[in-house]
Order: structure tokens, then sequence, then C-alpha cells
């Protein structure tokens, strides 16, 4: 920029400038104004659903202990932004992740909004009966593209995790409950380092075979760029429908949406995201985690994609839990509007 | 996720690991791209800590030494304006000037473009925009009269065969106007090529684009000036300077600013961040396999340095995720 005068605070229109690009205002929860800057790119799906994870993935790795009563308000606002499906937590021991030890107390105490989804982690077979017994009536289980990984995550190799994920989705499949699949380490293991595209789909297409209706393929330490995204779809997608995929990635080197748009030109519409970015990175002291839903829904909303959801509802959720779990958000739409 | 212990040294990791993977086309990518690195320049203008000239120097030499081909070193403007600029030319003095690399400065005028001559500048940059208003109140005239100022420069430049680079601000958004049309800026672009710029960069000044709209600027501006002689600046004022960046390049721009360590808050939302950070630019396209000749580890130094000196946290995620080792 030229000669700028400092700190132009309130610019005439600046409110009018929110307003426009954020789309605060009178419109419908996740409606377009059509005065809104918007602009289609070819080849784009019209309507991308975005899968909230901040409740489950997020807080699992944020340090402070977020209480019950809090997880239930988060969940509940975040069911009131037009998000249809909100990762609410994981049936997993307490042992393991003591964020989610209250999980079924969580699920007991979110009120279910019609028309949203409220998947939970179950790792294994008893995490899913109690699951069941909570209420939850969608599930996931978490696979992974690296044999290090799946060995020191679960302590076992893709294999014997397979196993376990056959034995819990078929009981899932029989109660009519949908399970989605993740694959972790899809574009890089911090143990292994590079990951072979190939073996991503080997893993996704057992996943999808066993009967998940759906695929998340997780760049779990945010190392992928757009070229290494593309080879990895371009591979997963001889195997298995776009319409059954899912990309889930991490902003740790700051690639997250650029990688995602590629995602989307690659004809992939569905998104995993996490409000506020919560979640830092168990492999880089320091550094972000998930990608931030509001920064996210920015892009679809310039973008021309309908989403459903209203961003600035989501942008009150994440200073809602911001402020919970005493940490300034990572997303940058949210730093940028609420100082405004 | 169970407890994880901590895995291989998270040193660049994304960089080790794939390098040697080779990239399948990615349709239009170009091969190379030029980094235009305005940190001392558009970062420091915008950080609040005034930086004293031996660090500001010191920063430069730093860059000088990660490979960058062109280094924007400061601003010859009235330090009533830019108190973070007074120290010019003592800048452009104190700076080694490496053969192979160019070290731009701004102008907004003639008597600026005198000084930095008289200062050893052997390369000139002037500032544009695509909103009336926001030329009014940036430098209190219209676009019009704008032209006719830097026609004087520019003149002057061609005689003294001193290169001149254009920036273009507000192109995806003014924060006076709102919208801006890509044929205003196709038209502001056209004028400033042929008053002879040799290259222009257009500049989403207030982060407010995306991928759409960068096209669709874009595609008016390629109508009129080849895309080689393009640049984007992309601020991360809303997070999508990389994703703007990827559609330029989708549409053959092969050249682009960014700032080390995302240095450079923004003025019109205090608080929000500023520049695309080179780290993370460097990243992607080395992911890309893109060349760039930048040495991403001495610019995660240079990057530590700055925030160091201005008492601040690094812009850059790949700063954040590589610096706790």
């Amino acid at each position: 920029m030229g000669n700028v005068p400092s700190a132009v605070k309130h610019c005439l229109s600046y409110q009018q400038l929110l307003r426009e690009h954020l789309w605060i205002g009178d419109s419908v929860a996740g409606a377009l104004d059509p005065a809104q800057e918007t602009s289609q790119l070819p080849g784009l799906p019209e309507f991308v659903k975005i899968v909230e994870v901040g409740p489950r993935d997020g807080l699992q790795n944020e340090k402070v202990i977020v209480p019950t009563d809090t997880k239930i308000e988060f969940i509940n606002r975040l069911s009131q932004t037009g998000l249809s499906v909100i990762e609410v937590t994981s049936f997993v021991s307490s042992k393991w992740v003591p964020q989610m030890a209250d999980h079924t107390e969580v699920m007991k105490g979110i009120h279910q909004y019609p028309g949203v989804r409220y998947p939970v982690l179950t790792p294994n077979l008893q995490g899913f009966q109690r699951a069941v017994a909570a209420g939850a009536t969608e599930i996931s289980v978490f696979g992974a593209a690296s044999e290090s990984f799946s060995k020191k995550n679960i302590n076992c190799s893709i294999e014997e995790s397979m196993r376990k994920f056959e034995e819990v989705v078929k009981s899932a499949r029989h109660m009519n409950i949908p399970a989605r699949g993740y694959v972790s380490c899809a574009l890089g293991c911090p143990y292994e380092g590079s990951i072979t595209p190939q073996k991503v789909t080997e893993v996704s297409k057992r996943l999808y075979s066993m009967g998940c209706y759906e695929i998340s393929l997780g760049d779990t330490i945010g190392v992928g760029t757009p070229g290494s995204m593309k080879r990895m779809l371009e591979s997963v997608m001889k195997e298995i429908p776009p319409g059954a995929l899912a990309v889930h990635c991490h902003d740790t080197y700051g690639q997250a949406l650029a990688n995602i748009l590629t995602a989307l030109q690659m004809g992939i519409n569905v998104v995993d995201s996490a409000v506020s970015g919560l979640g830092g990175c168990p492999y880089a002291n320091g550094a972000s985690g998930n990608v931030a839903t509001e920064d996210l829904i920015y892009m679809l909303n310039g973008l021309g994609l309908n989403t459903g959801v209203n961003l600035y509802k989501v942008m009150e959720a994440g200073d809602f839990i911001c402020k919970a779990v005493n940490k300034t958000t990572n997303s940058k739409v949210a730093q940028a509007s609420f100082n405004a | 996720m169970a407890a994880m212990k901590k895995a291989l040294p998270p040193r660049l990791v994304g960089l080790t690991f794939f390098r040697a993977v080779s990239t399948s086309s990615m349709g239009t990518l170009p091969k190379q791209v030029k980094i235009v690195e305005v940190g001392p320049r558009d970062g420091l203008q915008n950080e609040k800590n005034i930086v004293p000239t031996p660090v500001k120097i010191k920063l430069i030499d730093m860059l000088s030494e990660g490979g960058l081909s062109v280094i924007e070193a400061t601003s010859f403007v009235s330090p009533k304006w830019v108190p973070q600029m007074a120290d010019h030319t003592e800048v452009l003095k104190g700076i080694q000037k490496f053969p192979g690399i160019n070290y731009p400065v701004l102008v907004p005028n003639l008597k600026g473009f005198e000084t930095a001559v008289a200062a050893g500048a052997k390369e000139v940059a002037i500032f544009g925009a695509a909103s009336e208003l926001f030329t009014k109140k940036n430098i209190n005239c219209s676009i019009e009269e704008s032209f006719q100022r830097f026609d004087a420069t520019l003149k002057a430049a061609r005689s003294a065969n001193i290169p001149v680079r254009g920036y273009i601000s507000c192109v995806l958004g003014c924060p006076y106007e709102g919208k801006i049309s890509p044929a205003k800026v196709a038209e502001v672009t056209k004028k400033l090529y042929s008053m002879g710029c040799y290259e222009i960069s257009l500049g989403d000044t207030i982060g407010v684009g995306t991928p759409g709209i960068m096209k669709d600027m874009l595609s008016a501006v390629m109508q009129e000036v080849p895309p080689a002689a393009l640049a984007v600046h992309c601020h991360d004022t809303y997070g999508q300077a990389l994703a703007n960046t990827l559609m330029a390049l989708q549409m053959g721009v092969s050249v682009v600013d960014s700032s080390v360590a995302g240095l450079g808050g923004c003025p019109y939302a205090q608080g929000a961040s500023g520049n695309l950070a080179t780290e993370d630019l460097v990243y992607m396209l080395e992911g890309l396999g893109i060349h760039t000749g930048v040495n991403l580890q001495k610019v995660l130094e240079a990057g530590n340095f700055i925030c160091q000196a201005l008492n601040r946290k690094t812009g850059s995620k790949v700063a954040q995720a590589t610096c706790k080792l």
C-alpha cells in the first residue's frame, strides 16, 4: 500500500463492507444476499456440506479441559447456525483422551435439532455400544494410511484396525446407523513421511466397502499442498465416487484453504472444519490445527457456493468457545471482524 | 486420537519429504515463480513499532542471502506520512547490494524519485488504485490526476533507464467503495502498463477477495495486459491469500508478492493480519514443484530475526510449526 494513514479504523463504509463480505445482515441463515460479491467458478459443486468437527477434533486437541455444560452450550449454539453435521464427542477411553471423558453426558445433554446430525467417534465395539446407549444415531471410525501412525495411535496394524472397524460398522448397519470413515495421514505422516496415494486408496476402499457411507481424507499434520492433494484424490477417485468423499485439512503450514480449493475443483463437496480453528497439532508444538470454519465459509460464500450456514452465527459460537477455553481465535475472519 | 509421542523432528517436514516427489502437471501452473519480497517496506510500514535503521538493514541483508531476487527496500515518502520509512536514504545506502538482486523502492512523486536516485536506487515503484474514493483518501486526488503525477516520474525514470513497477490497490474490493469492477482494474492496469511500467502488481489491499473474484479480475485484466507483466499481491486479512494466489497461478500469473513472517497488519481492520507470509507461499510452491530460487530455511531465520526485533509473533504458519524445536 502507498501512503496509508495509520489505523484507519472506521472507513466510510467499512460496516457496509463487513455486511457485504461477511453476509451479516437480514439474510436468512445461509442464503446468499443477491447483492453480495460472489463469483462462481465453473466446475465447482453447487452445494458444499460442512462437517463441523470443533467439539470433537477441535476440543480434543485443546489443553484446557472444557466443562461438560460448556461443551453442551457450544454444540447447541452450533446447531443454530445452519450446520447440518456436528461431530459431538468420542466414545474413547478417558485414559487416552481425558477431554472426551464426559462423552455420555454430552451426548445425552445436547439438544438434537431436527435436520442436524450428531455423529460420534467409536474406536471399537465397546465404544459403539456405549454410544448407542447414550442416544447416538451416527458414528465414525478412524483409520490411517500409515502403519506406523496406526501402531502408535491405536496400537495395532492397519489390517487389525480394519477388522475392529468391520465389527463396528456391521453392528451399525444392522441397527440402521450410518457410519463415516476417516483416513488419517492422507498426505503425509509424522512418522513415515510421505504416504503413497495408492495406500490411501487401499484404506479408503476398505472402509467404503465395509459400509462407510462417506470417507473423510485427512491431512492430519497439514503438510499437504495442492499438488499432493490432487494426486491423492486422483487415485482415490478411481475407486470411490467423489460424492462419497470428504477432505479434512489441517492448517499447520497454512495450506488448508488452498488444498480445499483444489479438492473442490476436483469435484469434492464435503469439507470438514472446526469453528475458530480449534485444536492445535500434537506433532508441532505451538502450531495450528484444523482449518477454521469461518474462513472456509468465507471462501465458499465468495465462490457463490451454498452451504446453508450463517457465518455470523458461527463467529458468535467461535467467540463463545474461545472465551471458554481462554484462547484467541485461529480464524482470520473472526480476527478481522471482531476488532473492527 | 491418543496422546502422541514426539514423532520425527518436524523441522521442514513437508519440504524434506516432498521435494523428491515428482509433480504431475497441474495443468497450467508456471514452472517458475518470481517472489517479490515486500516485508521491509509494505510489511514494516504497517507495523506499529518503529524499527531502528540497522535492524532494517540486517533484515534486508538476511533476505538477500535467502535467495530472493527482488526485495522492496523502502519508501521515499515524507516521514510526516509514514514515520517508519523516515530512514529511507540510510537504509538504501546501508544495505549490501548483492549482484542479481533488485532492490526497488517506492516513490510517490517526482521529488521522491529524485531523492531515491540520489540515494542509489536502480528500480522504483509507483502506487495507483482501482478505486476513486481510496485514491482521494490516500493521496488526495482522483485516479486521473494520479496518472498525471505518475507521468512525470515515469518520464524521468525512462530518461535515467530506471525500470518502474506499478502497484494497483483495491483490485478485489475497497474499504470505502466496497465492490470494485474488474473492468475498472483492467482500465487502470492498461494505463500504467502503457505509461511504461514493466510489471503491474495487483493488490487485494484489504484481503476481501476469494478465488472466483480473483479469476474474474484477472480475466478482465489479461485481455489488456499480458500475464507475464502481471503480479498478485494478496493480503491474508480473511485467510484467503494462498487460495487466491493459487488461483492466480492457475490463470498464468507467475510473479507473487509476499512478506516475510506475514509482516504488516491491516490499517482497516485493527488486529487483523496483513500480507501473505513468504514462508507459507514458498512452502506451497515447493510442494507444487515450482522453482523459486528461495532458501526457505534462511527466510525462516530472517523472519525469526525481525519478529524478535519487533517483539511480535510471526504471521507465518510454517514458521509457527517449525520454530518450536
